[in-house]
């Protein structure tokens, strides 16, 4: 099944998205994404930090192309510079809480009864935490930064990936397939590198790609609270707090702050579900 | 500019204005009272407040929210005069006057009565009411506002001297205008245990409460058994609205009449403003700063500090963060009170070359990293990312810390461990209140390691405070609060930045009060087709 | 079924008691103190020791904790030490508002986001499956003040069809109903895409199985195939998500409570943590995490009823 050399399945990609239409457009965006943020250095006009009070909110221009904010910073140079925090907080947030979520998961779903309660206890203990006060009470105890940031995102998210991982786990557990196998004596770990991950992997993945945009948002949501990432540090959260803040004085950081969080969304949604399509074992070879 | 002007108010002696003006009033009180027309008699208020309700009992209230309640519901023998000066005018007494240092005589209207029941205000009340703010078995959290007060001495069922330990200039505009002078009916709060909390067991005045529901709003009514200037309103509901921008959206979708509002709307609401309304744009009374802990080793140089103070564009700081609206400040005491300084030693624009020349001269390895705390509300944040900038361009490279506003409260605090040796630089602003002496407070060497975080202490400045308290010479006591700025200011620890600014929008049909701190008086809001 | 109701039961109230136990804890350890945050430099130090000792702050955490719990088994879950009102009181009085706009809030979004997923589902890549795609993804996007902030501007300051701040006059139900409808959407909006893309992905995954083919083969209709068979399957992830989606909404709300000054439990949180008036905190936070736990309870529960598999591998 997972045969394939990676330059085939590099190409087999390639094929595949090129037939979808939206696959393509997301894997697009988030290359452009990735390419904006990555050359933020090169590309951004101005000095992100660039102070200038008595041009603030201002609207488009040639000098600033999005405007500037209630500081006169220039709005593009923050949008992009913000798109390295966005990526970072979610990039780095959501594939740690995944590995940590698909492990615990699969072993809530596999493994013994009492572990599988033990975790289920342990997951709903931290959901249930209320975010707020969750974020205050880390921020208080470890100072306000973007690893903060990070920390906090991660462990309310395990929970989230470990839980739809056990109970897709447990599902698959006695199926035909996984029954059978265990009946020719194969390993645990056999059954779940090849049986159980490949399975599952299709809705975490979604839930995953949803999740970038869930967690700038809730980069967002902490800045609105006046919990998120240190000032100066430009990040689309408080770029988009800011356009709360100064609405009526201009639209622009709104805006600005807005359009790339949807672009995000989009390109890693579609890109994401089309990347489930084509590695789903069960929607291989199927004429789409 | 001369230096040492006095506003006209405080060009007699606060004893003698009082009498003066007590007797103007006083012919007032016999008059009949003017009568409003018609229109305005079934009018409802809704006003919003800036947080909701904890407690409606003087000895408990916490915040201004509750004093905009309190002083609507209950007589205080003086009341704060509406304008731009801190002035008193008298209430439920018809007579008020200092008769030496430490006492202070009053005579009560007849008539006024509390309501559900509980008959006329008298002598009595007045002494239960001023009594248990300052009894000890309350644990009043007003109590530090009644300063040196001791006791009352009741004459007739009218009359009466409120007795002070020792002499306290701020009494009248603090403890006697403010809610720990509120006066409450001694039998009524017998009947209720001797506490209440959001439900008042009675009333007296125009208006009287008639319910709350926690954080959504406090509604009053018109008292109709009250025999004085009868309430112009109907109803008040009064909304707890603690975000400004919920707050602005309201008024503008018609559902308030009267609300505080950000700085940053005063423009755009001037370029298109909402129909029928008007803006106020008045000063505030609190004080914003930067302050410097001078114990802290990297700045334990002045020059170090006064670097500090130049480098930073204070003009610039007010530009972004008050958007223009408020005036840079020179010192802790606001305009329109006693003690005002006039100018500042160090220009607010600051100046980066002499600053540059200060770090010099003291042989600072550049860049000189700091680290600047400050809160996360969004104005503070503003703040604070333009002094980085200011500071930045003189070789001083400082992160900002913004920590949520009750860790921030601890940081210069000596009894939470010994992180305050680590607090450099700090934006921080306290509420004023009605005199300079309660502006002041804070700078005395007594409050290091409490609410002194810079760890200024001058003998010179701690003598003058004291001095001001006791004097009743207006004009030595605005020298001395003048010379304590200079003091603040010499001394390397602050960078003052502004006073700050209460923008409010206001329906037209309606004629708004405020005290001169840009706090509504709701008592003497109007209809605006009242006549005059 | 009723021992498996029962297991969780017990597991919920583990849960419930190390969730309570541990943010009891954390919100301890955070500096500051309620008299300085409330009173500013007002708090003179006897104050602050006045309110310390009437929190027992100046007793260690376990007896605090002790104390909580054994007032807990009384029912009483303390005062507030400012207005001196009773905990239960305050958080109950706020309680309803949160819980009707978070129903309002995810009902909407699923009766709107369910069908929407099945519809991708079955018309796969049409371009109107393409189209609800893109604009539901979209709305996930945008953080929900600023959905809350464009509601306002629009629907309420311009046009003024719904009212802008409150909850409706007690009593009222049109009123009240009227004063949900935005904070709702606020709230919802994002939810709304992200139960169709679940729905979507686990729909189309289940009808590739081998039941369903069989179900196919046979000749049943494709509408009976599809609600008895695949979206019964299908749904399964979401309920889980739906579950402890609500459950955390009810913290969550804060945000449409603050921009439309709606009364609630978030905002009753948010203000207490900020105060650190801990028994209003302890209070609150035992009604959100009690209220999480019971949702995430229901939501096994329903994942039993529609999936015998999991009951027998859970439970019996």
């Amino acid at each position: 099944m997972n045969q394939a050399k990676p330059q085939g399945t590099m190409a087999r990609t390639f094929q595949a998205l090129k037939k979808d239409p939206l696959g393509m457009t997301g894997f697009v965006l988030v290359c452009l994404i990735l390419f904006l943020t990555v050359f933020a250095g090169w590309l951004a006009p101005h000095d992100p930090l660039e102070v200038d009070v008595h041009n603030r909110l201002s609207s488009p221009s040639a000098e600033h192309w999005l405007g500037t904010d209630q500081l006169g910073r220039d709005i593009l140079s923050r949008v992009l510079f913000g798109g390295q925090v966005a990526l970072k907080v979610s990039l780095v947030a959501i594939s740690v809480a995944m590995g940590f979520g698909l492990l615990l998961g699969m072993l809530a779903g596999f493994g013994p009864r009492w572990l599988d309660r033990l975790l289920v206890a342990a997951f709903d203990t931290v959901r249930s935490f209320p975010t707020i006060m969750f974020a205050l009470a880390v921020i208080a105890l470890t100072g306000p930064s973007l690893n903060t940031v990070i920390g906090v995102i991660i462990i309310t998210s395990i929970p989230v990936y470990a839980r739809v991982v056990r109970t897709q786990t447990l599902a698959l557990r006695e199926r035909d397939f996984i029954l059978a196998e265990r009946a020719m004596g194969a390993s645990t770990f056999r059954i779940l590198r090849h049986h159980v991950l490949p399975n599952i992997a299709a809705p975490l993945f979604i839930l995953a790609s949803m999740d970038v945009p869930a967690v700038v948002g809730m980069e967002a949501g902490l800045s609105f609270l006046g919990m998120g990432v240190s000032p100066p540090t430009p990040s689309w959260g408080t770029i988009l707090n800011d356009g709360y803040s100064y609405l009526r004085n201009s639209p622009w950081p709104i805006i600005a702050g807005g359009l790339p969080l949807i672009a995000v969304t989009l390109g890693f949604t579609f890109f994401g579900e089309s990347l489930r399509d084509i590695f789903d074992p069960r929607l291989q070879g199927k004429d789409r | 500019m001369t230096k040492y002007t006095c506003p006209p108010v405080f060009g007699c002696s606060r004893r003698d204005f009082l009498q003066s003006s007590s007797l103007a009033l006083l012919g007032l009180a016999g008059s009949s009272w003017p009568r409003i027309s018609g229109a305005g008699n079934d009018a409802v208020l809704h006003i919003r407040n800036y947080m909701d309700l904890s407690s409606l009992d003087p000895v408990s209230t916490i915040s201004l929210a509750e004093g905009l309640v309190c002083m609507t519901i209950f007589q205080n023998l003086l009341s704060v005069r509406p304008g731009s000066h801190w002035e008193t005018q008298l209430e439920a007494a018809e007579y008020f006057a200092q008769v030496s240092d430490t006492r202070y005589d009053f005579r009560l209207r007849p008539g006024q009565m509390f309501t559900h029941g509980y008959g006329e205000m008298t002598a009595d009340d007045v002494k239960f009411s001023f009594e248990r703010m300052v009894d000890p078995t309350m644990n009043s959290i007003n109590a530090p506002e009644m300063g040196p007060f001791s006791h009352v001495e009741v004459h007739d069922r009218y009359s009466g001297t409120l007795v002070l330990h020792s002499p306290y200039s701020a009494f009248l505009t603090i403890a006697v205008a403010g809610v720990g002078g509120s006066i409450l009916s001694r039998a009524a709060m017998m009947d209720v245990g001797g506490r209440f909390s959001t439900q008042p067991p009675c009333c007296c005045g125009p208006y009287q409460f008639r319910s709350w529901a926690a954080q959504r709003k406090t509604v009053l009514e018109r008292n109709s058994d009250w025999n004085g200037p009868p309430a112009v309103f109907a109803e008040i509901h009064v909304y707890a609205m603690p975000d400004d921008k919920a707050g602005e959206m309201a008024f503008e979708a018609g559902q308030l009449d009267c609300a505080q509002i950000s700085a940053e709307v005063v423009e755009p609401f001037e370029q298109a403003m909402p129909p029928d309304s008007n803006l106020h744009v008045l000063p505030s009374g609190r004080n914003f700063w930067l302050g410097m802990n001078q114990q802290n080793a990297a700045l334990t140089d002045i020059r170090v500090r006064q670097a500090i103070q130049y480098a930073i564009d204070v003009e610039a700081v007010v530009e972004a963060a008050w958007f223009g609206l408020a005036a840079t400040s020179n010192g802790p005491i606001p305009q329109g009170m006693l003690g005002h300084r006039p100018q500042a030693l160090i220009p607010p624009r600051g100046d980066p070359e002499k600053a540059r020349a200060l770090l010099k001269a003291a042989g600072i390895a550049l860049p000189l990293r700091l680290r600047l705390d400050c809160t996360t509300k969004a104005r503070d944040v503003t703040a604070v990312q333009v002094m980085q900038w200011s500071l930045r361009q003189v070789g001083i490279e400082v992160s900002i810390r913004a920590l949520e506003p009750g860790t921030f409260l601890t940081i210069g605090m000596e009894d939470r461990g010994d992180q305050w040796r680590d607090v450099q630089l700090f934006m921080q602003d306290f509420v004023g209140a009605a005199d300079p002496y309660y502006s002041m407070t804070w700078f005395i060497s007594e409050q290091i390691g409490k609410w002194n975080w810079e760890r200024f202490s001058n003998a010179e400045f701690d003598r003058l405070y004291k001095l001001a308290l006791k004097t009743s010479d207006t004009r030595a006591a605005d020298r001395m609060y003048q010379r304590m700025q200079d003091l603040m200011e010499e001394s390397g620890c602050y960078r003052f930045i502004t006073n700050g600014v209460m923008p409010s929008i206001v329906r037209n049909s309606i004629k708004s009060a405020f005290r001169p701190d840009g706090y509504f008086l709701l008592r003497e809001f109007r209809p605006a087709d009242e006549p005059a | 079924m009723t021992r498996f109701l029962l297991r969780r039961l017990l597991s919920s109230l583990l849960v419930l008691w190390l969730a309570d136990s541990l943010l009891f804890g954390m919100i301890h350890l955070v500096p500051g103190d309620p008299a300085s945050i409330m009173l500013g430099p007002r708090a003179t130090p006897e104050l602050k020791a006045e309110f310390a000792s009437r929190l027992s702050l100046d007793q260690p955490l376990h007896i605090q904790l002790g104390r909580f719990y054994a007032g807990l088994v009384r029912g009483d879950l303390g005062e507030d030490p400012f207005s001196n009102r009773k905990v239960a009181d305050m958080v109950l009085e706020q309680l309803p508002y949160t819980l009707v706009l978070v129903l309002a809030a995810i009902g909407g979004a699923s009766l709107l986001g369910i069908p929407l997923g099945c519809f991708s589902a079955i018309h796969r890549n049409s371009w109107l499956d393409r189209l609800t795609g893109v604009m539901s993804v979209a709305f996930i996007a945008i953080p929900s003040f600023i959905v809350a902030l464009y509601l306002l501007l629009w629907l309420a300051v311009k046009w003024r069809w719904f009212p802008a701040m409150g909850a409706g006059s007690v009593g009222d139900y049109p009123d009240q109903l009227h004063h949900l409808v935005l904070p709702a959407i606020a709230l919802g909006l994002g939810w709304v895409g992200y139960i169709a893309r679940l729905v979507r992905a686990s729909m189309l995954e289940v009808m590739e199985e081998n039941h369903i083919r069989t179900a196919r083969a046979f000749g049943l209709p494709e509408r009976t195939i599809i609600i008895h068979y695949a979206l019964r399957i299908a749904i399964l992830p979401t309920v889980t998500i739906l579950g402890l989606g609500i459950g955390s909404m009810l913290s969550g709300a804060l945000f449409a409570e603050i921009v439309f000054s709606r009364p609630g439990i978030g905002r009753l949180l948010y203000e207490a943590v900020l105060g650190r008036n801990y028994p209003v905190v302890m209070g609150a936070v035992l009604v959100t995490t009690g209220f999480f736990v019971f949702c995430t309870l229901l939501a096994d529960t329903v994942n039993a009823l529609l999936d015998p598999r999991l009951r027998k591998e859970a439970g019996e």
